[in-house]
């Protein structure tokens, strides 16, 4: 991991960018903070990426989660930190209606027992819809301890905290082309906001199942997700490429926070 | 779980699990021989076991046979080796197997459905024709032969024949090759326009040898009358996706070909660049090198849209919307403008064009080889070959095309070793066409 810093605007600015942080790119501004309060809090999020991706990564093979992965699938003893993760991905699954499941629909064999030793059966797990949301909760409670009020974190182009306001504005504004044209489809002001985009593009389809059957999702599609919980927008935006109309009045109701907006 | 549902697990991890790949069933048509190796003829093949022999048990041999023992679908049955160092070590890893130094006698035992061939590249096509001859199902090591006249006399006896015959291409076999050529196919950086392989090393490519008069058996590699060098040992695997990619095969070869630092006796070039020409003009650059490893190795895809690395599973755009959000916004600071973030999607021209950001290939975790072991690397597609093999074994199929893909890049080698020998542009000779090519 090699990351690069800058300060534009006479120090007022600050920008840092690092990849590969789970397989992308995670770009921080910060706008009016001090350069001795910023350069803690940007190392702070560096440990916090490094130590999740040890812990989820799906491309690296030393991952907590590689190795459970593609070890022995049953009673296998798990970090205190990965055991709280499967047990959220568990809660989510239960209040999505099935909908975001780590394991790809077959949740509800999956055990993790209180003495944090986990039963996979064969299923191994993808955190990626997941790690991204979960990395930036922690990073967005990281910039409020730090008393950073205004700040954008962009995690990969598709999962951004947006904290406070831009220099020159009252929010911060994000535009969204639509992957297939170019054409931008909508603008949306966010302030303390997360935003999550989930799709399909021309070069880049079908990876999104849904987990209650299995099938591929590759129809020319775009969501995205607004709310104040970032691991919240995350997993909705994926929930929302699969939910079917009866499913989405189920998700607006367990998640009342949370506003999505759906391109076809 | 019973012990059958854990057996069955065991079984599940050596086929190719499609179904958690991007690219779902229709990775079938871009890698069609790894129908061969679905859940379906996995669990077809149910209770049953692949008896194998194995000829030549070096350290490749040995490699497969640890691959083997770790299958529930197959039992080595039977050793050969001519050195017996080898086949002892072999004969400690499989204590009930039977054990040869004639590799006709093993071909006679009853108890052998498959053979592995793991021997000198100037072996293969005899062994491998009495093999199949033998009625048995083979598994060879790549490159095919060590002559245009010997793969083609191969392929003739294979395709007459009712056998199955595998060669260890193992790139065929791993996730990240079969989804970067899908994708690439879908679509992904464009229309291809080159190729660039390349594989470099900085070491002598011996092996310690006890007593002089063993120099050629165990140094097989540096004489011709064993080994295409460079070509045949590492090319092959290079070669064959270039032309998986391209869906054709060049037509024509140059190049060059020296002896630049191991001065040491040997016959075989430690220094290759051959450029190989498509009807069409696109070309394939292959360079290897064995005295400097500073470029690794790298299976290059370079597409007008943007490069797939095949070797590392990662692809590069030429023009990168991640990239350029984040430039554009910053831009607007400096300029004390308050605009929009664009966040994904195609439409921004980036102003650094040399960030190139790596984006994976693969979903999940991924194993990159290095390219540095003369033996093997774990996880890359070599256990997932023998285990399709193995199916064969039991289920009597032939897998398609790899007999085919394997006698085209061996092709390309011998090619290349001609262009390098006689300092002249070779065209593929008329006469080793097979209807599968297209140039
Ligand atoms: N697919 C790959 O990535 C890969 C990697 C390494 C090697 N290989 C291939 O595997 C093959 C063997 O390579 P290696 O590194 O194991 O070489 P090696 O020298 O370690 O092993 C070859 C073995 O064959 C034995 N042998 C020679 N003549 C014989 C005969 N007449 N009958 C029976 N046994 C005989 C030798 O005694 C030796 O034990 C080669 O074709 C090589 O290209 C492939």
């Amino acid at each position: 991991m090699r990351d690069e810093t800058e300060f534009i605007n006479d120090g007022a600015v600050f920008h840092g960018s690092v990849h590969l942080v789970m397989g992308t790119r995670l770009d921080l501004i910060t706008c009016g903070a001090p350069l001795p309060e910023v350069r803690p809090v940007w190392a702070a999020l560096l440990r916090s990426a490094d130590r999740i991706g040890r812990l989820l990564d799906r491309f690296s093979p030393d991952s907590e989660l590689s190795r459970l992965n593609t070890g022995a699938m049953q009673g296998v003893g798990v970090s205190r930190e990965m055991a709280e993760v499967l047990r959220l991905a568990e809660a989510y699954w239960e209040q999505t209606g099935g909908l975001f499941d780590v394991s790809g629909g077959f949740m509800s064999r999956i055990e993790v027992t209180e003495r944090d030793t986990v039963s996979l059966y064969g299923h191994p797990l993808d955190f990626g819809g997941f790690a991204k949301g979960y990395f930036l909760r922690e990073a967005a409670g990281l910039l409020r301890e730090a008393g950073i009020k205004d700040a954008y974190l962009d995690f990969g182009g598709s999962s951004i905290w947006a904290a406070g306001c831009h220099p020159f504005g009252d929010c911060w504004k994000v535009s969204l082309p639509d992957p297939y044209t170019g054409i931008i489809l909508d603008e949306m002001a966010l302030r303390d906001q997360a935003m999550s985009t989930s799709g399909n593009t021309p070069r880049y389809s079908g990876h999104i199942r849904n987990p209650l059957s299995g099938a591929a999702v590759t129809e020319r599609k775009l969501t995205v997700v607004t709310a104040p919980d970032p691991l919240d927008a995350e997993i909705l935006s994926t929930a929302y490429m699969v939910a079917d109309e009866g499913q989405r009045a189920l998700l607006r109701l367990r998640f009342p926070k949370a506003q999505e907006k759906i391109y076809t | 779980m019973n012990e059958k549902e854990q057996m069955d697990l065991g079984r599940r991890k050596f086929c190719l699990d499609l179904g958690r790949m991007t690219g779902g069933l229709a990775l079938l048509s871009a890698a069609p021989w790894l129908k061969a190796c679905t859940d379906e003829k996995v669990t077809a093949t149910q209770g049953e076991t692949a008896r194998i022999g194995m000829v030549g048990t070096g350290s490749r041999g040995r490699y497969h046979i640890h691959n083997l023992l770790a299958l529930p679908h197959a039992r080595v049955t039977a050793l050969c080796d001519i050195y017996p160092p080898n086949l002892e070590a072999a004969q400690a890893l499989c204590p009930g197997a039977r054990a040869y130094t004639d590799y006709r006698r093993l071909l006679d035992d009853p108890e052998v459905d498959g053979v592995v061939i793991s021997t000198p590249l100037g072996l293969h096509a005899d062994m491998t024709l009495a093999a199949l001859s033998a009625g048995k199902h083979v598994f060879c090591e790549k490159a095919m032969a060590l002559t245009m006249e010997q793969c083609k006399e191969v392929y003739d006896a294979y395709q007459a024949g009712d056998r199955a015959l595998y060669y260890c291409m193992q790139r065929m076999y791993d996730p990240k090759y079969i989804e970067g050529v899908q994708r690439i196919k879908d679509g992904l950086i464009g229309d291809v326009v080159g190729m660039r392989c390349h594989w470099f090393r900085n070491a002598d490519w011996r092996r310690p040898v006890p007593s002089p008069e063993l120099e050629r058996l165990i140094n097989w590699r540096l004489y011709q009358e064993f080994s295409g060098g460079l070509m045949t040992e590492l090319a092959t695997h290079q070669l064959e996706v270039c032309n998986w990619v391209a869906g054709r095969l060049p037509s024509e070869a140059v190049g060059m070909g020296d002896i630049v630092y191991w001065k040491d006796g040997r016959e075989v070039y430690d220094s290759v660049n051959v450029t190989y020409r498509f009807s069409d003009g696109r070309k394939i650059a292959y360079e290897s090198l064995i005295s400097n490893k500073y470029n690794g190795m790298e299976d290059q895809i370079l597409g007008k849209g943007g490069t797939v690395d095949l070797t590392k599973g990662v692809y590069y755009l030429e023009e990168d919307t991640e990239i350029s959000g984040m430039r554009r916004l910053m831009d607007s600071i400096r300029q004390g403008v308050f605009a929009a973030v664009p966040t994904a999607g195609p439409s921004w021209r980036p102003e650094y064009r040399n960030e190139y950001v790596p984006h994976p290939l693969v979903q999940g975790s991924v194993s990159v080889n290095g390219g540095q072991s003369m033996v093997a690397a774990d996880h890359d597609g070599s256990d997932l070959v023998m285990s399709a093999f193995c199916i064969s074994c039991i289920s009597g199929e032939k897998a398609e095309n790899v007999v085919e893909e394997a006698y085209g890049s061996t092709l390309l080698c011998l090619l290349g070793n001609q262009a390098m020998a006689e300092g002249r542009t070779v065209r593929f000779p008329e006469e080793y066409k097979i209807p599968y090519m297209k140039f």
